[in-house]
């Protein structure tokens, strides 16, 4: 029943053999079809929060189906890496539930969800899937370490060292990740928050950077790296080589899934079931101590629209009511900081999140397009869910609270308010925010309390 | 076989994405009497367009469309000896090369740019992903496109992009190709700076101007 790393190898070499196409379309796309009406899976743009647990129940089951059925596809062999349902549930059984994880005054404990038992929510932030200068990185990295309800660092990447930009595949993913977490371990320094945990080697898509920085003066045993599930349900050498080498060393692996809305998996029906399976294959394949939720619009991207919140919901409910693992989402907005929208789009994710078993993680201001985030993102994102916590909100009016905070936003995806650069919504050398922006979060959190009822 | 219900019949085939619906719906059509070109002009097209309009508004998905394109290319290479026997040809928009540059494995917006570039009747010679600059522009000539799309999600294989256009006017085929370049971290400056086209937010976005470069739309 256990499989071990050594065995999934030996899968990549000995599963059956399958045309990526075929697995694309007959394997992924049509089981998920007939998983969806097997199971009376249903979208509700009315209720983004599911009310109904048996909805999450039979996502659940159709997600491990699925697991079953398809196992995980590896790119560079063609071939099926195939679980039993006993090695499938064991790993469910296997997997931690809680980690303590930092060190110090700093150290924290980073629990799964059990439905019906709200956790105290554990904050990851940073300007999270962002590619930034040196300099941006440096300046910006301070303000979400200084929010004091920031439980973990997670800040995105640097694209252009001594003016050489970073190529995937090049020595500069050495370079720049190793630069990457110099600059982290510098700042929690300074910041006065040394033991705090952190996912990093992000500038980095190849195994480059993430071996060049598994040694103790970059990244720490006891801190998070990412391994990405490919769309969907694959895997590659370079995926698995990164999480050999942080298995090994003693990195937690975090299997980052964005399954797509409107691709392969079909509606936001079929990108909650296949992100469930891709969190059960991951325990095994990626050797996960964490999975991260991010169903991303085909168009959009960002983790605001209702299609991707209801999606994200189903994925949370379904794990805390049937096998709680530690899952946690990303919170990626397509408007910028400095802006009102911004703040609504992070309510509405962070307010389902908090409710549904995913911790937190963001914020990925502009999808990481614009370097136009800052630690207020993150102060919003944390104050959100910890009044969620602190107020015990049910299910019922997190759900009203949350659809009339995507009215606000929903027809904005086209073009939305980008916002503007750190340096303008900051003061860079306090890093503190400008009064105007402070303002409008001010504005906000009355908005929140008077019309909404959640008091920040 | 009436000539009316041959029409719903071919339609329904490739918006069902079914390759073996359509071939003997597309067959019993000819014996009706149905002109190959005007079966494609008037049923196979509107309805392979269909799917890509429902796609965009999210009433479909990807693999839909892709095998409502598998379908019509079916359809298609049946009317082939037809067409040439009438001496009738297909009128296109044009032909695109389309790629995923260098160091990107993340291709599924690529897929889902060239199944509307099929659906909106263009011919679409589809790189995959992880295609250095080199392979593009081979490619792209003796396929003799009149458009190279580029597709990255990351913002560390745009600099791949800025390869390809380089490389371009190195062997001085500036101007023989439109590029279009689209993905997550690519925005209209970037493609200003290396002297492409942006193709915009999304997959339909580049689809629409891509059909606008070509005069269509």
């Amino acid at each position: 029943m256990v499989v071990d790393l050594m065995e999934v190898i030996r899968r990549t070499e000995s599963g059956p053999f399958v045309e990526e196409r075929d697995f694309d379309i007959e394997v992924i796309f049509r089981t998920i079809k007939d998983l969806v009406k097997k199971y009376g899976i249903e979208y509700q743009h009315q209720q983004l929060i599911t009310l109904d647990p048996q909805m999450a129940d039979a996502a659940f089951n159709a997600g491990l189906e699925l697991a079953e059925h398809a196992g995980m596809y590896c790119v560079d062999t063609s071939r099926v890496i195939k679980f039993n349902r006993q090695e499938l549930l064991y790993g469910l059984k296997a997997a931690p539930r809680e980690l303590r994880v930092g060190f110090g005054k700093d150290q924290r404990t980073l629990r799964a969800s059990v439905w019906g038992k709200l956790e105290r929510p554990f904050i990851w932030a940073g300007f999270s899937g962002a590619p930034l200068s040196e300099q941006d990185f440096r300046q910006s990295i301070r303000s979400y370490i200084k929010e004091p309800l920031v439980d973990a660092l997670g800040h995105g990447s640097l694209h252009i060292i001594d003016g050489i930009g970073v190529r995937t595949g090049s020595p500069m993913e050495v370079r720049a990740t190793r630069q990457e977490l110099m600059y982290v371990n510098e700042a929690l320094l300074r910041e006065g928050r040394p033991g705090m945990p952190y996912v990093a080697a992000e500038s980095s898509t190849t195994a480059l950077g993430d071996l060049a920085t598994m040694h103790p003066d970059f990244m720490a045993p006891g801190n998070f790296h990412f391994v990405p599930t490919l769309n969907e349900l694959k895997v590659d050498y370079q995926r698995l080589t990164k999480t050999m080498a942080a298995y090994e060393y003693g990195v937690y692996n975090i299997n980052l899934v964005d399954a797509i809305i409107g691709g392969y998996a079909g509606g936001p029906e079929g990108a909650a079931i296949v992100t469930i399976a891709a969190f059960i294959l991951g325990l095994i394949v990626h050797r996960a101590s964490v999975s991260l939720c991010h169903p991303a619009h085909n168009k959009w991207v960002s983790t605001s629209p209702p299609e991707s919140i209801w999606a994200e919901n189903l994925v949370g409910q379904a794990f805390a009511r049937n096998s709680p693992i530690i899952n946690i989402g990303d919170v990626w907005t397509s408007a910028g900081t400095g802006t009102q929208d911004i703040l609504y789009e992070i309510a509405a994710i962070t307010i389902t999140k908090t409710l549904t078993g995913n911790h937190p993680h963001g914020v990925g201001a502009t999808n990481g397009k614009f370097p136009h985030g800052s630690g207020l993102d993150a102060r919003c994102m944390a104050e959100v869910a910890h009044a969620v916590y602190n107020q015990q909100l049910p299910l019922e009016q997190g759900n009203e609270i949350v659809s009339g905070l995507v009215e606000k936003y929903e027809h904005k995806f086209a073009d939305p308010d980008i916002g503007k650069p750190y340096p303008e919504v900051y003061d860079v050398a306090s890093a503190t925010p400008q009064a105007w922006w402070l303002e409008i979060y001010e504005d906000f959190k009355s908005e929140m309390e008077n019309d909404f009822g959640l008091k920040l | 076989m009436s000539g009316s219900s041959a029409r719903d019949r071919i339609h329904q085939a490739i918006i069902d994405g079914d390759d073996k619906m359509v071939v003997g719906a597309v067959e019993e059509a000819i014996e009706a009497g149905v002109a190959p070109l005007s079966m494609i002009n008037e049923i196979l097209n509107p309805a392979l367009k269909e799917v890509g309009d429902r796609f965009n508004k999210g009433d479909m998905y990807l693999p839909e469309l892709i095998l409502s394109a598998e379908a019509m290319e079916v359809a298609v290479k049946f009317l082939q000896p037809h067409l040439e026997a009438r001496e009738e040809r297909i009128e296109i928009p044009g032909k695109v090369a389309m790629a995923t540059v260098q160091g990107d494995i993340h291709d599924i917006g690529k897929n889902i740019v060239c199944a509307l570039l099929r659906a909106n009747g263009f011919e679409v010679l589809d790189l995959g992903r992880d295609v250095p600059a080199a392979t593009i522009v081979a490619k792209a000539e003796e396929f003799e496109a009149d458009i190279i799309g580029l597709s990255a999600l990351l913002s560390t294989t745009l600099p791949y992009c800025r390869d390809t256009m380089e490389l371009l006017k190195e062997k001085g085929l500036e101007g023989r190709f439109k590029v279009f370049i689209g993905g997550g971290p690519v925005t209209p400056e970037f493609a200003e700076e290396i002297g492409a086209e942006y193709g915009g937010a999304h997959a339909e976005a580049g689809v629409t101007r891509m059909l606008r470069a070509q005069g269509r739309g």
